[in-house]
């Protein structure tokens, strides 16, 4: 009898590389059968952050592997149930300090163990001042340079703990350049495959043969706009071989000269480019994107199979906004075929405050990524995994819809305390304006804005790893947010209230509440954070999911000719009624849903038929 | 006149009759009737799979038929294999008992049927997954050839990873 002990080494291997790192540490204790191979996939890619993983969850029927990806070296997890949330920054650094020092002593001791690795990645920026931390990373960089291991990557996100360290000893495939590298250092890239551009490397460039190699597959350039087109002319233009042999490329469009943008496109190999990240926008909206998204030769990109769209400029009105996801829409459209993962992310104004205030009509934007996107992407000959960045962001900027989800939305008991305490904190604080320079009440759309925010930066993608191509390589982390603490990039002041606002007359005026003492602090804090949110915002995007899955029902009272009035056609006799009446959940006529996964604001919801054909889907918060 | 079909016959001599499509989900045996047949199938074209047997390949080829107008994406995509859960289809298939996971597995891997392989590899991984040592030997049957002294060196080793 065949047991799982006597199955051939590779297919171990298959079965293990989908364990997470519990799982492979276990596995590796029942039999030296299976040491080997768990503990090659355990030391396979590190990932040391400061924060722990969304575990994926067993127990649903669909759930994936990512967390199987990395193993990860945090501080300890938060404990959800009792909403003990790791707060103190010392401590934390401390027990991850703790797990690299034994890490370390096990590669000295067992010299075996460092050849198994292949990818290190350190994320987040908490660590730069920490001397004991540096000291690890230098033992780590060190032991790769006495062993001579070829790592594929050894990735820093932080520039100033990059800047920390030498890396250009170690043969890495991918490289990460920045205003700190040396140029005479990154001429020699013979074994580089892949090239990330934070900054530009101070110069001077004139006659160095930057990058002679032909070997570079990947070239993702910085997010900043001005970095983006230094680097192009002074390295790309001079060196265009670079470009020949891409893969994967990140295109920034300029909207100062267009003849930058045919130029740069011009020097592009599209045919051999698999994944494509584009950032687009400009200060004159919707008609810089209508006529940039159309300078790239979309017969060309066939074999794009990865791509990510980014809107690179903040809009000033709702419709603006919905022309450009319009414009990608048709770009998408043109290179769909061989389409397997899509990410779009929009530039929403900081606190989804857009100059036309927060009223436009949410059911607009929700069409757009209920119905049509959808309906693109079945298209593609393969299931699509679909990454909305920051999509709950966009609808939080309409009020409306917000004040619908803040007082009428899901009833269920978690959403009843969550939300709750959510229109609590909108009673008993204020934020500061800057521009106002004075305390202003807090909206819903203000208050749902920064919560979408927060839970984005539990994905790591263009702001840490310079691209959203990879969003499935790193599992999500369990981010802790205290909500006094609402500002991203910014530093907001809120201010906590003992009294409700209300009690105080009208609002927004000077900050006529003098007896506030500024020490007031209100008990509100990360836990309520971990503990409820991130479940009730899903509550309310299981609608949307719903609808793309054809599985809301609507007016089940409705006559057919009522549902035929709203599509709007006459060829029902032709078509059949079915197509038009029946929301059964499945298939239909119309649309073949042909998405396996969809993340919004890093909520992940998987997506299969039932055997009889029904769509259902589960969740991953 | 009818398509010609493919006929696998099995280790313990069975036939089975299926069409050219549903046998070419196996690169090992679309390879095959390429390199015999490079102006394309004129005649039924037989092939011994001498190491599978019967109710083994059957279930094989019920996935393949199923799967005939399935896409999967690029195999070297690791990222895109992890991001993909088990299909419910999939998963209701490998509703068998343990031999016969592992013997379907195995045939997918001779047959060099990726995403059967993939996805029964994910089913053991699920089975595998939230378990402790001593579950694992219990449910896998797996003798435990450690000494303890072994097994706390191991512990300690990867002590960083432990998840807590």
């Amino acid at each position: 009898m065949v047991g799982l002990i006597d199955i051939p080494l590779s297919i171990k291997r298959e079965i293990i590389q989908y364990l997470p790192q519990q799982s492979l540490l276990n596995l590796s204790l029942t039999n030296y059968e299976f040491y080997e191979p768990c503990i090659q996939q355990l030391y396979k890619h590190i990932l040391i952050q400061y924060d722990p993983i969304v575990k994926s969850n067993v127990n649903e029927r669909l759930t994936d592997f990512v967390d199987s990806n990395q193993s990860v070296i945090y501080a300890l997890n938060h404990d959800l149930d009792d909403g003990k949330v790791f707060e103190d920054h010392e401590t934390r650094l401390k027990l991850i300090n703790l797990r690299l020092s034994i890490l370390i002593e096990s590669l000295k001791f067992n010299t075996k163990l460092i050849e198994n690795i292949q990818e290190v990645s350190i994320i987040g920026n908490k660590f730069a001042d920490n001397i004991v931390f540096l000291n690890h990373i230098q033992e780590l960089v060190y032991l790769f340079e006495e062993n001579q291991i070829s790592l594929d990557k050894f990735f820093i996100s932080d520039h100033n703990l990059r800047s920390s360290f030498d890396l250009s000893k170690l043969n890495l495939k991918t490289r990460v350049i920045d205003s700190s590298t040396v140029v005479q250092d990154i001429i020699d890239v013979e074994l580089t495959e892949e090239l990330v551009v934070e900054s530009v490397p101070d110069g001077p460039y004139t006659s160095i043969p930057l990058y002679a190699s032909s070997q570079l597959t990947s070239l993702i350039l910085p997010n900043d706009y001005e970095s983006y087109w230094t680097f192009v002319e002074k390295v790309i233009y001079p060196n265009p071989q670079l470009l020949s042999s891409l893969k994967s490329f990140k295109f920034y469009f300029n909207y100062q000269d267009i003849t930058q943008n045919i130029k740069l496109i011009t020097l592009v190999n599209w045919t051999k480019i698999e994944c494509l990240e584009v950032w687009i926008g400009g200060p004159n909206n919707d008609e810089d994107v209508l006529s940039f998204i159309k300078l790239i030769p979309a017969d060309r990109c066939q074999k794009i199979r990865k791509l990510s769209m980014v809107q690179s400029f903040d809009y000033s009105t709702h419709k603006s906004n919905e022309v450009f996801d319009l414009a990608i829409f048709s770009f998408i459209k043109s290179v769909v075929s061989n389409l397997h993962y899509l990410s779009i992310e929009h530039s929403i104004p900081l606190f989804g405050d857009f100059e036309d205030g927060f009223e436009g009509n949410h059911l607009r934007i929700l069409k757009l990524y209920d119905s049509i996107l959808p309906g693109i992407l079945s298209s593609s000959k393969y299931k699509v995994d679909l990454y909305l960045t920051n999509f709950f962001t966009s609808l939080a900027s309409y009020e409306q819809s917000m004040n619908t989800l803040l007082w009428n939305g899901c009833k269920c008991s978690q959403c009843h305390v969550t939300l709750g305490l959510i229109d609590d904190f909108l009673m008993y604080h204020k934020y500061y304006s800057i521009p106002l320079k004075r305390y202003r009440d807090l909206n819903s759309s203000n208050i749902f804005n920064i919560v979408a925010t927060k839970l984005s930066s539990r994905m790591i993608g263009k702001d840490e790893v310079f691209s959203n191509l990879n969003l499935g390589h790193y599992p999500l982390r369990q981010v802790s947010w205290d909500f006094h603490n609402l500002s991203g990039l910014h530093e907001i002041p809120i201010k906590c209230y003992s009294t409700k606002l209300v009690d105080h007359g009208e609002f927004d005026g000077e900050d006529a509440i003098n007896d506030q003492s500024d020490s007031y602090r209100c008990k509100i804090n990360s836990y309520h954070y971990l503990k409820g949110v991130p479940i009730s915002i899903s509550h309310s995007l299981d609608s949307l999911i719903g609808t793309i899955l054809n599985l809301n029902r609507g007016n089940a009272e409705k006559r057919f000719d009522e549902d035929l009035n709203e599509h709007k056609t006459t060829n029902y006799e032709a078509e059949g009624y079915e197509a038009y009446i029946l929301n059964d959940g499945g298939d239909s006529e119309l649309m073949r849903l042909n998405i396996n996964r969809i993340s919004i604001n890093g909520i992940i919801y998987t997506l299969d038929k039932e055997l009889n054909g029904t769509h259902y889907f589960e969740k991953c918060v | 006149m009818s398509e010609p079909k493919v006929i696998m016959v099995s280790s313990d001599e069975e036939r089975f009759k299926v069409d050219q499509v549903v046998a070419e989900k196996s690169v090992t045996i679309k390879n095959m009737i390429r390199d015999l047949n490079p102006d394309g199938l004129t005649e039924d074209f037989e092939v011994p799979v001498s190491t599978i047997r019967a109710n083994v390949l059957s279930k094989v080829l019920e996935w393949c038929e199923h799967h005939k107008t399935t896409v999967f994406p690029d195999e070297d995509d690791e990222d895109a294999k992890k991001t993909a859960p088990i299909e419910e289809w999939d998963r209701t298939f490998f509703r068998v008992d343990q031999e016969m996971l592992y013997e379907i597995i195995l045939a997918a891997n001779f047959l060099n049927i990726t995403p059967l392989r993939d996805s029964g590899c994910k089913i053991v991984a699920e089975m595998i997954r939230g378990k402790s040592p001593e579950e694992l030997r219990k449910v896998f049957n797996i003798t435990n050839d450690f000494t303890a002294e072994e097994e706390a060196a191991i512990r300690r080793e990867n002590e960083w990873a432990e998840d807590r």
